[in-house]
């Protein structure tokens, strides 16, 4: 039997109305502005941003190239001071050159993957390289921007010391892919054309769609609960909650390709497919690689992201699971004291 | 501040003012919470807070809805849940209203033409189209392309229906599943109740989403909208075209073109960049 007495009820809601005025009041006095950890802006172009964060102490000499996706902005990565991915790698004395993809506009459209992997991305590493006085990067991938860097290790293995994915899909059609299966039937040509370039907040709702209660009702009915009761947790949900919803739009030829290629063709277990003009064998790929995923992932989940084992040389291999979700292996307390740790160790191993 | 958040706190307002019962504290803290909003707040907050009281006012309908009906034992299992299917229909009919699958054209719409969930079906297509068809004394090119809207909005319409049997069935199994869970688990306060329906309802959607009916479903409602939208553009290129304005698909075709051109250009520059380090290495 469920409490319902009047009482009871009167109280439960007296107490909401509290913790809402509370949590409302504080958060109409707070402004919480993102900004990144000193850094040097190296290029920008097209509406992309390649940024320079600088080690703390001794550096290596070759640049570690982080390659964010195009969902999203690449600045979870340097959430906080203390949530901070960026910060902790340049603490490890890695130099930093992290890609921005920016948001396209109306007229960059007919970009397709071949421009954003083929172009701007090696114009990006190209940077990298002149920078740093090196003549190749270590290549460290996010999600999408895991297979961007791939794609690149594959046309360019000359350039790619050391490849570290992290959270990236490989197997678009492992059984628990949730978000392939919402994507596989879609109509991606239909809607590119419909839309130009794909809105970020369609993106988005994909995303919220697939816990829609506990991301949609439930998280809205805690969050007065949770800030009247730890103010301090404020700016950290606030600038959380600025990421989510700062998705940009997404360039319509790069995600039809992306969406047939990858979600509908399973291309990247085949190994060899073309993008346009631009022809991606991954057996091609020298440099060994480091996965690191996240064993509760709901996004990507694990079946796809360990799959790139099998398209690897296995003495080249290694894989890093993580207990966390998707963000979480990007951003977590826990995963920020293992995954800077092992990429440094990785990158500095012997071949 | 909008005029869209004040109405929502005025609404809670008028809410807790009916409700209040154990002094007004709390309701003087609102109405001073209220005149603090500066007209530049930030909307992110404004949006944040937009969410935080939509989701709290459904929770206290259901609260009071609960409270109606509740006598001093308590209530009973079946108007319970039955309190509960109401609930979910508002959710759910709060969902669509809000869902970004909606074509724009129809979002900026629905405002002024959904009904309440109670009246079952979100049926304001025919209402809809009437309008439209009444507009159709168009020359014959554009009454074509109304025809062509007309028809993807009535598909998009059916898309829309399906969907919404779909989430029903799927409400109705989860609210199933919810009252076994609930039996077993000995809860006896709303919060935790609440708190288990969600766990519920996760694995039944997560169930769902595994489910080739269901993401055929909810595949037919983006396909659809996008069909809408495509149809609507095309509409309005027309017009434009009519008028002598430049359309979207103008501007379209001139982005695709420059877009082949940088191609062409980066791609002599490679070449060239090849030539020379071979005529370096030539020299060298």
């Amino acid at each position: 039997m469920i409490r319902t007495e009047a009482e009871c009820l009167r109280q439960s809601l007296k107490q909401q109305h509290e913790q809402l005025a509370a949590a409302s009041a504080s958060l109409l006095n707070s402004r919480v502005q993102h900004h990144f950890m000193p850094h040097r802006m190296l290029l920008q172009h097209e509406g992309i941003t390649l940024r320079v964060f600088e080690p703390s102490g001794p550096t290596t000499q070759r640049p570690l190239v982080l390659c964010y996706a195009l969902v999203n902005r690449p600045w979870i990565l340097d959430l906080m001071p203390d949530s901070s991915l960026i910060r902790q790698l340049t603490e490890q004395g890695l130099r930093v050159y992290l890609i921005d993809w920016g948001s396209p506009c109306r007229s960059q459209r007919y970009q397709g993957l071949e421009h954003y992997i083929g172009q701007l991305m090696h114009r990006c590493i190209q940077a990298a390289m002149d920078d740093s006085g090196s003549n190749s990067v270590d290549l460290a991938g996010v999600c999408q921007g895991g297979v961007f860097s791939l794609c690149y290790a594959a046309l360019h293995p000359e350039q790619i010391h050391r490849l570290v994915t992290l959270v990236t899909p490989v197997d678009f059609h492992a059984h628990d892919f949730t978000l392939s299966h919402l994507y596989r039937g879609i109509n991606i040509k239909q809607l590119v054309s419909a839309y130009g370039n794909v809105p970020g907040a369609l993106v988005t709702q994909v995303f919220s769609n697939m816990q829609p209660m506990r991301l949609g009702q439930l998280k809205h009915l805690h969050t007065a609960k949770r800030l009247s009761e730890v103010p301090a947790s404020q700016a950290q949900f606030l600038l959380m909650e600025q990421w989510l919803n700062d998705c940009p739009d997404l360039a319509g030829r790069a995600l039809e390709q992306f969406v047939e290629l990858f979600f509908q063709q399973n291309s990247l277990l085949q190994g060899e497919f073309e993008a346009g003009p631009m022809q991606v064998d991954l057996s091609r790929i020298e440099a060994p690689v480091l996965n690191i995923f996240g064993t509760e992932d709901h996004l990507v989940p694990p079946s796809a992201a360990s799959a790139l084992e099998g398209l690897c040389n296995r003495s080249g291999y290694q894989a890093l699971p993580i207990k966390a979700g998707h963000i979480g292996t990007l951003m977590g307390s826990k995963a920020l004291k293992q995954v800077p740790a092992a990429i440094h160790e990785w990158l500095q191993a012997k071949a | 501040m909008s005029d869209q958040i004040r109405n929502i706190m005025q609404q809670w307002l008028d809410q807790l003012e009916r409700q209040a019962r154990s002094g007004t504290d709390w309701l003087q803290q609102w109405q001073s919470l209220l005149e603090q909003f500066p007209d530049d707040t930030d909307p992110q907050i404004l949006d944040l807070l937009h969410q935080l009281t939509r989701q709290n006012h459904r929770f206290a309908s259901l609260t009071e809805a609960l409270l109606s009906q509740s006598g001093e034992g308590g209530l009973s299992r079946e108007s319970l849940l039955d309190t509960y299917q109401q609930h979910l229909d508002h959710l759910r009919h709060d969902w669509i209203q809000s869902s970004r699958f909606l074509p724009d054209q129809i979002a900026l719409m629905t405002p002024f033409i959904s009904p309440p969930p109670k009246s079952d079906g979100l049926d304001w297509g025919p209402e809809l189209l009437t309008r439209l068809q009444a507009l159709s004394a168009f020359p014959n090119e554009l009454t074509q392309r109304l025809k062509g809207l007309l028809t993807s909005l009535i598909h998009f319409q059916q898309c829309r229906q399906a969907h919404q049997a779909e989430l029903s069935e799927l409400n109705r199994q989860a609210l199933e599943a919810f009252a076994d869970r609930l039996q077993a688990s000995g809860i006896t306060d709303l919060t935790e109740a609440h708190a288990l329906w969600v766990d519920t309802y996760e694995a039944r959607y997560r169930a769902a989403l595994d489910n080739d009916t269901f993401i055929d479903s909810f595949n037919r409602l983006v396909n659809s909208g996008s069909e809408v939208k495509q149809e609507w553009q095309c509409m309005v290129n027309l017009l434009c075209r009519q008028l002598g304005l430049v359309s979207l698909s103008d501007y379209d075709s001139l982005s695709e073109r420059h877009q082949a051109l940088q191609d062409r250009v980066w791609q002599l520059e490679q070449q060239m960049k090849k030539l020379q380090k071979g005529q370096q290495r030539d020299q060298d």
